[in-house]
């Protein structure tokens, strides 16, 4: 269980790391 | 005790995602840059997050007890690898969606004519990929624990450091001083990290000395040294808890192991670790001697029956060596008069290879305890339990009314052995959150 929690907790980051990224990528350069 | 630890898990859970999160957010709260292309905004951001998650893997491998204490330091050093897998993938994007964008990027993958700032970018990659590679493979690779955890915290010290000058020194996303401040930041906590855990912690070490006291052989190719704390002051720990022995060398060689503490809490001025004989390291732990200095850096772990004061009845699942934190916590019990049920179902390869086996006996009598051994490869006259430990002998044992949660259940062993006992006893009835493991495999 604790390893679940462990990888859930590597996910959340991952994800909300690349939706950031993403967002400021395609929210600071104008280009959409 | 339980909500403490939870509110601080959470606490530090956030403070960690914020941190990692920063760099981007700075970015995003910054100015609107036209004519950027976006690939390029994301390489960096990605580039940007994964150098964040490896200059705080520092944090991680610190061993900060506020830190480590409402996770487990099993959780830690887990998390540890699975975030630096995540962050390896973030970094390796960095240069790749810049070829993608732009060939002409390729060239700077010429390490002779490329100018410092790619040279640094492109050796902290080259180091990050030997340092994930090497950790993921190390077994595979057949490289000793003791050598590779040097050369591990050796290049991965370069590789931020290289990363870091690599930003400092393109200085395209480091214009506003904000910005320079942040990454300055994670410098200073870099470098104190290393600090803390290269000088400082170390010479707290050498200043709290043990003493090898005996040696002794124990059944299945298992030694037990104990050690007798110099400083007066002992060392207070859970039983189940385990600590890093340095031997033969100063806590600056890095030349440390994790070990079980297999003693009672209630003796912390004496602590006994009983380790098997698996690997170079482990085989030469039955040449220490009777004075001999050690030093012992611990308590670490959350693997106790002390966490769970209400519990009303206890199960323990040792495999093989992994009884160590087992006979801390039996041994303690059994030396503050606990009366409360307990079953112990102790897997084996052989009889004569159980560990322990005349002392259980022993404490058999000393607890309201019931005994059972589940032996792999029994010979012909064995009348007990043989094979492996599954959802038929649990439920043989654990009494129905026990489940789903009147027992709290500890369980250590082989990897393969408690990932199929972990599934035999929810099989059985018995709630997730009643199971506590130690998962360790650094011989």
């Amino acid at each position: 269980m604790r390893q679940r929690i462990s990888k859930l907790l590597v996910y959340a980051i991952v994800f909300s790391a690349i939706a950031l990224a993403l967002a400021f990528a395609y929210l600071k350069t104008g280009s959409i | 005790m339980k909500t403490k630890q939870l509110v601080y898990g959470i606490i530090w859970s956030f403070l960690y995602i914020f941190l990692i999160l920063t760099p981007i957010l700075i970015l995003l709260a910054g100015p609107k840059y036209s004519g950027r292309p976006p690939l390029l905004d994301l390489s960096v951001s990605l580039g940007f997050t994964g150098l964040a998650i490896m200059a705080l893997q520092f944090v991680n491998s610190a061993r900060l007890k506020f830190f480590n204490q409402p996770f487990g330091t099993d959780f830690v050093y887990h998390f540890h690898r699975q975030i630096g897998i995540a962050a390896f993938f973030m970094v390796a994007a960095h240069p790749l969606l810049l070829f993608i964008l732009d060939t002409r990027y390729l060239r700077l993958l010429n390490i002779f004519t490329a100018p410092w700032r790619a040279k640094f970018g492109l050796l902290a990659v080259l180091l990050l990929i030997a340092v994930v590679w090497t950790a993921e493979y190390r077994g595979k690779l057949k490289i000793p624990y003791g050598f590779w955890k040097i050369w591990h915290g050796i290049l991965a010290t370069l590789m931020v450091g290289l990363a870091l000058t690599h930003i400092f020194t393109t200085g395209d996303y480091t214009d506003l001083p904000w910005k320079r401040i942040l990454w300055i930041g994670y410098t200073i906590l870099f470098l104190a990290m290393l600090a803390y855990t290269r000088v400082i912690y170390p010479l707290k070490l050498l200043r709290s000395p043990y003493q090898v006291e005996e040696v002794r052989k124990e059944r299945g190719e298992v030694w037990t040294a104990a050690m007798k704390a110099l400083n007066g002051k002992g060392l207070r720990f859970l039983p189940g808890q385990f600590a890093w022995l340095t031997a033969w060398k100063t806590p600056f060689s890095d030349s440390e192991h994790p070990f079980s503490i297999a003693s009672s809490a209630e003796s912390p001025q004496r602590i006994e670790m009983s380790i098997k004989s698996l690997g170079a390291y482990t085989a030469k732990i039955q040449t220490l001697k009777a004075g001999d200095k050690v030093y012992v850096d611990g308590p670490y772990g959350s693997f106790s029956s002390e966490r769970y004061p209400d519990a009303k009845n206890l199960v323990f699942i040792p495999g093989g060596i992994g009884v160590t934190p087992i006979m801390s916590m039996l041994r303690t019990l059994a030396e503050r008069g606990d009366r409360r049920p307990i079953k112990v179902l102790y897997a084996n390869q052989t009889w004569e290879s159980v560990t322990f086996r005349e002392e259980l006996e022993d404490l058999r009598k000393r607890l309201n305890m019931e005994l059972v051994y589940v032996i792999e490869r029994p010979e012909q006259n064995w009348k007990g339990d043989a094979g492996f430990i599954n959802t038929g002998i649990i439920k043989k044992y654990i009494p129905a009314d026990w489940m789903p949660d009147k027992a709290e259940v500890f369980l250590c062993g082989p990897a393969p052995m408690m990932n199929a006992v972990e599934k035999a006893l929810i099989a059985a009835g018995l709630a997730e959150k009643c199971i506590h493991t130690e998962r360790f495999s650094l011989a």
